[in-house]
């Protein structure tokens, strides 16, 4: 049995380092309770993760992240063995002492299970419960169903095998159309069908485009003839217009050769223009002449002093150098002043160097840089030699430390045949160290199998007669089980067939006696009949005419009494015909009883035969397991007596397997710590006989030394090495360095030599080189100052020189003497004359100016003159003395009348050319002519011709354009195409389709298929067990649970106390889940049993819904099972804990209590749920109100901030308990607040947006 | 040799248009890019003439197989003729041989190319010369669906002075999916002194040089299956006198077909496979832009994952769709396909009542029993189906056949498992 211990909550959930201890009771119920909130769910969620490890979404992990979880636990296995690891990180798995662990045995403690395998199989919780109880209805109590659920651990079989033909259904049917396969194949096929009439032919498309060239040329050819037909109609109708205007043209043609030659219409204006344009040019002209004249006398009196003028320059250059000359006259003492100064500076510096006042040495800057640089290098050269001298003196040093260490470093131990052997060792350590723990469990084994051959009711047997038992097989067992069930079967047969026949006896005797009593008396038909024949006798006597005789009954009319005896006597026949048939029936029931008592006879006499042959098979029975000195049982009771001696046999062979192989290892470790010891001893260390682990350690630590002994001469040898090396080098430098400072010394005195400053010290290079650095500007400084002040006093002497000359040359300033006064005056003369110069030239331009105007004036006279002239020649008068006005209106009346004429003429002329269409007037006037008197008719029939052609030439067009538009339609569409892809789609769809079809169809055959046979095969001993817990369960209410159907379908029947048969859709509530649990806990025994090492079984919260009667009834139920393995019940409610403590043995129930999370443990997501607080204790679990659930689901979520939750983080986060989960959260989809990601188990949840 | 000076020499080679044929395998799902894949053929081809106008190549030679051989819709071959007058009136002569699917065509024998367009003869090799690109081309077309000799052997000489182009649609010595068609080795082609080798048939892209001789597949001008897969289009030939001088391949298809293996092992849930599946559409998303991506997904996933994923596959798969088209559409997932662990066996199954399940498939799987009960129950899909049995077979149909049974059983066992594992 695999226990599990304890468990260390070191990072999960909310939990830190915190422990639950369950180790107590060793065999019993423990209970671990936890009010709300407390992390009951964390802390189950923790035991499956501990013991599987962790899930890609651990639902602990949401603390500490999914590297950060880790638990710790402890697990006990059958023997006392206890194994504790540790879980951290994602995968990672380790001993507590950080050790490595076997994974592959850890695995093996659960069974190889994987973590949902074993949720599913041996965890229950509310959840499981109510779901199963409700596929109890939707089973409908189908046997089968309700055992494979109940060993599948789950109570959604029904439904799942509901959804898969519900899949199966939508996908596909056998006459279905509507479904998505068929759908989507019909719309495949009316898509290849529509693509197919789509599609345009080869001919289809030649006869299109023929029927558009057809068109075309019949448009073409109407088009010319209506072109043709219009020109026509348009050139006789033109025609038609001309006639009119030639005859006017005629007219005004002979009306200007009346008039005769005229001047021009305008002749007169011209005239009269001319005449006014001549007065006022003459006006002009006067005025402008008079204007010259005073221009040209203001010009006479303006006048300027050319000598003045001649000079102006030179005199403007003098007034510019005005400021120079007084800056200079200002500056000239202050320069001579810095001179004197600057030839002191000079003496100084010449003194600080011992060199005389004369001295003009000089000395070039790159040699002064080179003497600095010099000087540079031999400081950086003294202090590379302290360096190398140092060097060598610390190389030196290291060559006597390494000396001295290899001097005493010993010589290493030679450990390779010790290495050799540990290395055999080490590979057979594990094997050691089993060896006591194997050596244990074959004892334990030992006493096992001597437990196991005292039941089998072999003891004092030794092994090999056990094994040696000359014992039926299996089959004969088998055979003799089924001749003893054919035996009984056909005794019960037998003597129901006798039952039978003595019921049918009894009845048959029964209904003989009946029918004896029932047959009519003969006498009394006889009586009847004498009756009616007296009356008939009377009757017809009395018809026939005589008189009636002697009544047939006294107070009786005759024919009354006569009836009556007619009707007598028929009833009595009637009687008797009916009771013919009894009689006859009597008489077969007679033959039948004879039958009957004839076939109980031969029925007895074959049950003895029977039941002498099953005292002979027996006895046989017997013999044969006598021969190995047992007493045979019934053959069900000996199966299992050969199945326990075959497990055995099995046990003692593996058991001899494992002895072998323990002897084995215990040699070979043996040999191999002998080896050890051997080369231990060679190399120089004394074996004390320890074991092999000891003998491991010392061969390791022994390897250490010689290994560090060896590495340690090696490091010495490699620095003594070194450090020799460094001593040579740092010689070979101290040469080179020596070879350098000659070189340099010979550099320095090449160097100094030009300064001629006799033997330079390096160190004082420097001090040196900038005092003839300042020598020389010092000499610079006194040059420049002397060249200055010549400069100066050269500038002056030339001004004053050049205002002289002026002076001399313009008289009219000899009376100022200072050369700026001279110089002022002539600056204002000079202004003075510019300025008559200037005047004198304005009016000289403006003299030009009006001689121009005057000649201008007299052109434009001569020009009216000459128009005058040449209008007169136009209207061919006689000069009258120069003057025209005189017969001017006239000539103008008669140039007005034949300018109006001619007018009319072009316009007519115009309008005939237009009307011509290209033809010369005299072609129109001929056209005219020729044409006749019947014009107008022709040109109305060409009219309507033109009408007719462009009719047809519209139709033409009309059907060119509906040619064109057919072969566009065929150019611009890939109609069929594009239908023949949307087809090929579609049958994708469908081809997609059948593998899901396939699946569904595939898999409900297969669920179906195995749910029968399971169902066949272990219908028996499961459903007694678990009518046995319902009994428990319901309290005594139930007595068992019986199978009811035929063969094709069985149904669950639960019995009530009084013997009532229920369906299990007839049952309460709480009554079907009661009976799931039943069926849960016999397919969770029937579980262990299969396993070599039996799980531990955890219940949560399974008693929401029980009363305290039934919940102690299942608690007592969970006890039982307590002792099968470790059972571990969840709750948070306290009265549970009571309940179990009061209803089992104090030694049978342990309680763990989870403690309550405190306000101040961090919350799971920020702040958590809000806290209800009622009476001091959180109520999340039995909120009755589903609102209030709801409410704390969302507040979770809010908190969460949008992420989705799985189903563990929020019933932790919200406080919500499972009972209220689905309900809640159904009712909160259902509403839209909430978003369902992913199915069932993987199930997350979010707000909607 | 007279040209166009100032620009590279070069001609366009394609071959294997198909034109209007069908995408085939890219199921009508809600979302699906019907509208992207209808066409799909006839977008390549203008493409193709659009890069033929703007690259001023010399010539367009298309190396047979404008359209399969049963069509016979005119529309697809009025298409074509406007594509050809394209080319005429940018002034690009087009040499033309029909391959096998045209021998067959209904339309080859009625459709009247243009005056740029030389149709090479069907009777005997030919030469067709265009001195001012300074090309020679020769080639045959087929005039019956099947040609089983040599016929490049009688091939006329090299043009000296030119660059001269063969023209074959062929299978060369035989490829693997493709009809043996005028067979010939790359060793007899390069014998007959072209410079280029510019054929036709195989769909697959395929270069070769022979002794001097470049020998070219371009693969067809559009993908249309994922066995397709890859850009798809033409390949432009650069030449100077008679040196090939580059040979580059153009993607045009507006369809790229991916056929993506994804290693799930060490995933378990159907959000890891999903995952795992979105990282390699992303890779195949970024290997060509403005493109519709056609993915099918070979997943090999462990058996925990393949059975949730089973359990719902075509929401998931729905799902997939919808994440990996992307906010431009471009990626389309034709069909996922989780296949198992080859090395893990079958899932893992703890506890009676899953051993029996198993048993059960145990006992179905390899077994006469096993081919009668899928039989029994897929009769009536497969009756329905009827003459596109085949088809959706080819497609990929699982159950429709008996060699598909197996995969039946196994994806059918997982479901089961999942099925019942996890329904808590």
């Amino acid at each position: 049995m695999t226990r599990v211990e304890r468990l260390d909550l070191v990072a999960y959930g909310h939990y830190a380092d915190a422990t639950l201890d369950l180790s107590s009771p060793r065999a019993g119920l423990t209970v671990i309770w936890g009010p709300n909130e407390a992390g009951k769910s964390t802390a189950r969620h923790a035991l499956l993760a501990a013991l599987f490890g962790f899930e890609r979404d651990e639902p602990g992990a949401y603390r500490y992240g999914r590297h950060g979880v880790r638990l710790g636990i402890e697990v006990s296995v059958d023997g006392g063995r206890r194994i504790s690891f540790v879980r951290e990180g994602a995968s990672r798995i380790r001993r507590p002492d950080g050790g490595d662990v076997d994974a592959v045995g850890i695995e093996g403690l659960v069974g190889g299970m994987s973590r949902e395998s074993y949720t599913r199989l041996f965890a229950i919780d509310h959840e499981e419960l109510r779901v199963g109880s409700d596929s109890l209805l939707e089973a409908d109590g189908e046997i089968g169903r309700l055992i494979y659920g109940a060993s599948l651990g789950s109570g959604a079989v029904a439904a799942v095998l509901r959804d898969l033909d519900e899949r199966a259904g939508r996908l596909f049917s056998e006459r279905g159309r509507v479904q998505r396969i068929p759908k989507a194949l019909d719309a495949y096929r009316t898509g290849v069908h529509e693509a197919r009439s789509a599609r345009v032919r080869a001919r289809e498309w030649e006869r299109r485009r023929e029927t558009v060239a057809t068109a075309e040329a019949r448009r073409v050819a109407l088009r010319a003839e209506l072109e043709s037909a219009r020109a026509e109609h348009a050139r006789l109708d033109r025609l038609r217009s001309a006639r009119p205007l030639l005859a006017r043209r005629a007219d005004i043609v002979g009306q200007l050769e009346r008039l005769g030659p005229v001047p021009t219409t305008d002749w007169a204006e011209r005239v009269r223009s001319a005449l006014t344009r001549r007065r006022a040019v003459e006006s002009a002209h006067a005025a402008a002449v008079a204007l010259r004249d005073r221009i040209a006398a203001a010009a006479e009196s303006v006048a300027a002093s050319p000598i003045v003028l001649e000079h102006s320059e030179r005199v403007d250059r003098l007034v510019e150098g005005v400021d120079r000359y007084r800056k200079d006259t200002v500056d000239l003492p202050k320069r001579q002043a810095e001179l004197e100064a600057a030839r002191r500076r000079l003496g100084d510096k010449l003194g600080a160097l011992g060199m005389r006042a004369d001295d003009g040495r000089i000395v070039a800057e790159a040699e002064l840089a080179n003497v600095e640089r010099l000087a540079r290098v031999h400081v950086e050269l003294v202090a590379a030699g302290h360096a190398i001298d140092d060097e060598l003196a610390r190389a030196e040093e290291q060559v006597a430390h390494a000396a001295a260490r290899l001097a005493e470093d010993p010589e290493p131990r030679d450990v390779a045949d010790v290495e050799r052997a540990l290395v055999a060792a080490r590979a057979l350590l594990e094997v050691d160290r089993s060896l006591a723990g194997r050596r244990a469990t074959q004892t334990h084994a030992v006493a096992e199998l001597a437990a196991s051959v005292g039941r089998l009711g072999l003891a004092g047997r030794g092994w090999e007669e056990v094994e040696a038992l000359a014992l039926p097989l299996a089959p004969e067992v088998e055979i003799e089980r089924e001749r003893r069930d054919e035996q009984r079967f056909a005794l019960s047969q037998l003597r129901d067939q006798r039952d039978a026949v003595v019921a049918e006896m009894r009845s048959v005797s029964e209904q003989a006696a009946r029918i004896g009593r029932e047959v009519p008396d003969p006498d009394r038909l006889e009586v009847a009949r004498r009756h009616r024949d007296a009356g008939w006798r009377l009757v017809r006597q009395m018809l026939e005419g005589g008189e009636p005789g002697e009544e047939w009954e006294p107070g009786r009319p005759l024919v009354a009494a006569f009836e009556q005896a007619i009707g007598d006597a028929d009833a009595a026949a009637d009687e008797r015909y009916e009771h013919a048939d009894a009689v006859a029936g009597l008489r077969q029931l007679q033959g039948r009883l004879g039958r009957l008592a004839e076939q109980q006879r031969a029925l007895d006499e074959q049950e003895r035969r029977i039941e002498a042959s099953d005292a002979v098979a027996s006895a046989r029975w017997a013999a044969r397991w006598a021969t190995a000195g047992l007493d045979a049982a019934a053959p069900e009771v000996m199966a299992e007596w050969l199945q326990g001696h075959r497990e055995l046999v099995v046990a003692i062979s593996r058991w001899r397997a494992d002895q072998r192989d323990l002897d084995a290892a215990t040699e070979q470790v043996d040999r191999c710590r002998a080896a050890l010891d051997d080369a231990l001893g060679r190399a120089g260390c004394t074996p004390v006989g320890e074991g092999l682990e000891l003998a491991v350690a010392r061969a390791d630590e022994m390897v250490r030394a010689a290994r560090a002994q060896d590495a340690s001469r090696r490091d010495a040898e490699t620095a003594s090495r070194l450090a020799r090396d460094s001593v040579a080098r740092q010689q070979a430098s101290l040469d080179a360095h020596r070879e350098e400072m000659v070189a340099w010394r010979a550099q320095w005195e090449q160097a100094v030599r030009p300064l001629a400053l006799g033997a330079l010290a390096p160190d004082v290079a420097g001090s040196v080189v900038s005092a003839l650095r300042s020598l020389v500007v010092a000499r610079a400084d006194v040059a420049g100052l002397e060249s200055r002040i010549s400069g100066i006093e050269e500038d002056r002497r030339r001004y004053e020189e050049q205002v002289d000359e002026i002076a001399r040359k313009l008289p009219i300033v000899t009376d100022v003497d200072a050369p700026l006064g001279v110089v002022l005056r002539l600056q204002g003369e000079v202004a003075r004359a510019r300025t008559a110069r200037e005047r004198h030239a304005t009016l000289t331009e403006e003299l030009t100016e009006a001689e121009a105007v005057v000649d201008a004036r007299n052109r434009e006279l001569d020009d009216v003159q000459r128009l005058l002239r040449s209008l007169r020649t136009e209207a061919a008068m006689a000069d009258a003395g120069g003057e025209l006005d005189f017969g001017i209106d006239a000539v103008a009346s008669r140039a007005l009348e034949a300018a109006a004429l001619r007018e009319k003429l072009v316009a007519l002329e115009q309008g005939l050319l237009d009307l011509g269409d290209g033809r010369s007037l005299e072609q129109i006037t001929a056209d005219a002519t020729a044409a006749g008197e019947s014009l107008a008719v022709q040109a109305e029939l060409a009219y309507e011709r033109v009408e007719d052609l462009a009719r047809q030439l519209e139709l033409a067009i009309a059907q060119v354009v509906d040619a064109e538009r057919a072969c566009d339609a065929v150019t611009d569409a890939a109609t069929a195409a594009d239908l023949e892809q949307d087809a090929e789609a579609e049958l994708a769809l469908a081809s997609g389709l059948v593998g899901d079809y396939a699946r569904a169809a595939l898999a409900a055959e297969v669920l179906r298929r195995t749910i029968a046979e399971y169902g066949e095969r272990h219908r028996g001993p499961l459903l007694e067990r678990a009518g046995a817990l319902f009994c428990q369960l319901t309290d005594g209410a139930f007595v068992e649970l019986v199978p009811d159907g035929d063969g094709h379908r069985q149904i669950l029947l639960a019995k009530r106390r009084g013997g009532e048969l229920c369906a299990t859709p007839a049952l309460s509530d709480g009554t079907r889940d009661q009976l799931y649990l039943a069926l849960r806990v016999a397919g969770v025994e029937h579980q262990l049993g299969s396993l070599v090492e039996a799980l531990p079984v955890v219940f949560d919260d399974i008693l929401v819904h029980f009363d305290d009667r039934r919940s102690a009834a299942a608690i007592r139920v969970l006890g039982e099972l307590s002792g099968r393995t470790q059972v571990l019940l969840f709750t948070h409610h306290e009265r549970v804990v009571e309940i179990a403590q009061q209803c089992l043995e104090p030694h049978a129930v342990g309680v763990v209590r989870l403690p309550a999370r405190r306000h101040d443990d961090p919350p799971a997501l920020s702040a958590g749920p809000p806290q209800r607080t009622s009476g001091g204790r959180a109520q999340r679990d039995d909120m009755p109100d589903h609102e209030e659930a709801a409410q704390a689901i969302l507040d979770a979520l809010r908190e969460a901030g949008g992420r989705a939750l799985a189903k563990s983080e929020l019933l932790e986060l919200s406080g919500v308990a499972e009972a209220a989960w689905t309900s809640t959260i159904r009712t909160l989809v259902a509403r839209g607040v909430l978003v369902q990601e992913g199915q069932r188990r993987g199930a997350r949840y979010r707000l909607c947006r | 040799m007279a040209g166009r000076t100032g620009l590279a020499m070069s001609f366009l080679h394609c071959a294997d248009l198909h034109l209007d044929s069908p995408m085939r395998g890219l199921a009508r799902y809600d979302g699906a890019p019907l509208e992207a894949l209808r066409g799909a053929t006839r977008h390549a081809l203008e493409k193709m003439v659009d890069l033929a106008i703007d690259e001023q190549v010399r010539a367009v030679v298309v190396a047979g197989d404008l359209y399969d051989g049963n069509r016979d819709d005119y529309q697809t071959a009025v298409f074509l003729q406007r594509q050809l007058h394209r080319l005429r009136e940018a002034d690009v002569p087009v040499v033309l041989a029909y391959g096998n699917h045209d021998a067959e065509s209904e339309i080859t024998r009625r459709l009247v190319v243009p005056g740029n367009t030389t149709v090479l003869p069907t009777s005997s090799p030919r030469s067709v010369v265009l001195d001012d690109a300074g090309l020679a081309f020769h080639g045959q077309s087929y005039s019956t669906r099947v040609v089983d000799e040599d016929i490049s052997a009688g091939y006329p000489a090299p043009v000296p002075g030119m660059f001269n182009v063969g023209v074959l649609h062929t299978s060369l010595d035989g490829r693997p999916g493709h009809a043996r068609y005028a067979p010939c080795t790359l060793e007899g082609l390069a014998r007959r002194g072209y410079q280029y080798w510019a054929l036709g048939h195989v769909h697959r892209r395929e270069e070769h040089v022979k002794d001097g001789s470049t020998v070219v597949f371009p693969g067809n001008i559009c993908g249309r299956e994922v066995r397709e897969s890859g850009p798809k289009g033409a390949t432009v030939v650069e030449y100077d006198g008679d040196l090939v001088t580059r040979v580059s391949h153009r993607e045009l298809a507006p369809v790229r077909w991916h056929l993506l293996d994804v290693d799930a092992r060490d995933v378990s849930s159907v959000s890891g496979l999903t995952e795992v599946m979105l990282d390699h559409v992303a890779r195949a998303r970024r290997s060509g832009p403005d493109v519709l991506h056609a993915v099918r997904l070979d997943v090999v996933a462990g058996a925990r994952a393949r059975g949730a994923w089973l359990h719902d596959a075509e929401s998931a798969e729905a799902q997939l769709r919808a994440d990996a088209a992307g906010a431009d559409g471009s990626v389309w997932v034709e069909r996922v396909e989780v296949r198992p662990d080859a090395g893990r066996g079958r899932p893992e199954v703890s506890g009676e009542a899953m051993a029996a399940i198993a048993a059960t498939f145990a006992a179905l799987r390899d077994s006469e029993e096993g081919r009668r009960t899928a039989a029994r129950l897929l009769a009536g899909v497969r009756a329905r189906f009827g003459a596109e049995r085949d088809a959706a077979i080819r497609l990929g149909a699982i159950g429709l056949d008996d060699t598909s049974l197996d995969v039946l059983f196994d994806e059918t066992e997982a479901l089961l498992t999942a099925e019942l594992e996890g329904d808590r």
